[in-house]
């Protein structure tokens, strides 16, 4: 098993925030109103200096196979389980930022500010460092959909496509055997699990 | 299980968040929807609930009550602070070298940093100009 996202970056609309509403609501983020607050999606606006062309991305953990921030990780804290999910054992991060540092794609967040109103399902905890889990609680329940995926096709985009990158049944393996995707920062050789299609 | 329910938790806290077994058996929230009181829907919001029955006899702050599983009791809904104070602790003192366990351990390292370490000055000669002054090792 193997756990992953396409992102079919056609049809993920400019200016709608579905998947990063639904991810703050789904793991207790509440709405970031400091530049410092948690994020685990971010949208990205990007354009071609020269075409125009504009394309809005979501970004999150992008789960590589190769994680540079479990090899800076000082205590273990940072770590990829079996199906490929990158997560943080809170309970061992001390809150150095290293990983943050190691990212390339800046997924991770630093808890800066005392915590309430969190959900029983995702605790957190100040001085943590934390990113996407790929709704790992939703995945050990047995269910196959993260919140962002569902909220994206609930606003009528289905942008986003969750599944087992392993399973060659899979609609996620259909799609990537079948349409042009890549990987961001493939040059890095570190075999993310997010794919994105039409970039 | 009363003895030993701390380490049994622990083993259960790292088969969750490492191996991802969520089952009956392993569920913190699952002790809590059975342990919780009937009168407050929590484990740890009055004197007589379950955790806070005992825990208020140790005097310490216990780093699990304030996990939000502890203080929004059955079901989804709100929570407290997860205290990282401890963890922080024990990461600190295993860096600095020291035992893990007590925190005055960790004030003496705090202590002993701050014991200034500039030449005194003796009385009648011009203040002595040697190595600049560093601190006690622990930066």
């Amino acid at each position: 098993v193997r756990w992953g996202l396409l992102i079919d970056t056609t049809r993920c609309a400019e200016g709608c925030t579905a998947c990063v509403d639904a991810c703050n609501a789904e793991n207790g983020l509440g709405t970031p109103s400091r530049p410092t607050d948690a994020r685990w999606i971010r949208k990205v606006e990007i354009r071609e200096l020269r075409t125009g062309r504009q394309a809005s991305v979501p970004v999150m953990c992008q789960h590589c196979a190769e994680p540079p921030c479990v090899d800076v990780c000082p205590t273990g804290a940072s770590f990829k389980r079996a199906d490929g999910i990158v997560l943080v054992d809170r309970h061992s991060c001390i809150g150095c930022r290293y990983c943050m540092m190691a990212c390339p794609y800046k997924a991770r967040s630093f808890v800066h500010e005392p915590l309430h109103d969190q959900k029983p399902d995702v605790p957190r905890g100040k001085g943590c460092v934390e990113s996407c889990t790929l709704c790992v609680h939703r995945i050990d329940r047995g269910e196959k959909l993260t919140a962002c995926a569902e909220a994206c096709s609930a606003a009528g985009h289905g942008a986003i496509l969750f599944g087992d990158l392993n399973d060659p049944g899979s609609e996620i393996s259909r799609r990537v055997r079948e349409v042009r995707s890549r990987q961001l920062r493939a040059d890095l050789n570190l075999d993310p699990g997010v794919r994105y299609e039409g970039l | 299980m009363r003895r030993d329910h701390m380490r049994f938790l622990e083993h259960q806290r790292d088969a969750t968040v490492h191996g991802g077994i969520r089952g009956a058996r392993h569920s913190l929230k699952g002790c809590i929807d059975c342990h919780a009181s009937a009168r407050t829907g929590s484990v740890a919001q009055a004197p007589t609930d379950f955790c806070v029955s005992c825990h208020s006899l140790r005097g310490g702050e216990d780093r699990l009550l304030r996990l939000p599983q502890h203080a929004s009791g059955p079901g989804p809904g709100g929570g407290g602070e997860v205290s990282r104070r401890a963890v922080l602790g024990a990461a600190a003192a295993a860096l600095a070298g020291v035992a893990l366990a007590p925190g005055i351990r960790l004030i003496e390292v705090a202590r002993a940093a701050t014991v200034p370490t500039v030449p005194a000055v003796q009385p009648g000669r011009p203040p002595a100009r040697g190595p600049t002054p560093r601190c006690a090792g622990v930066c």
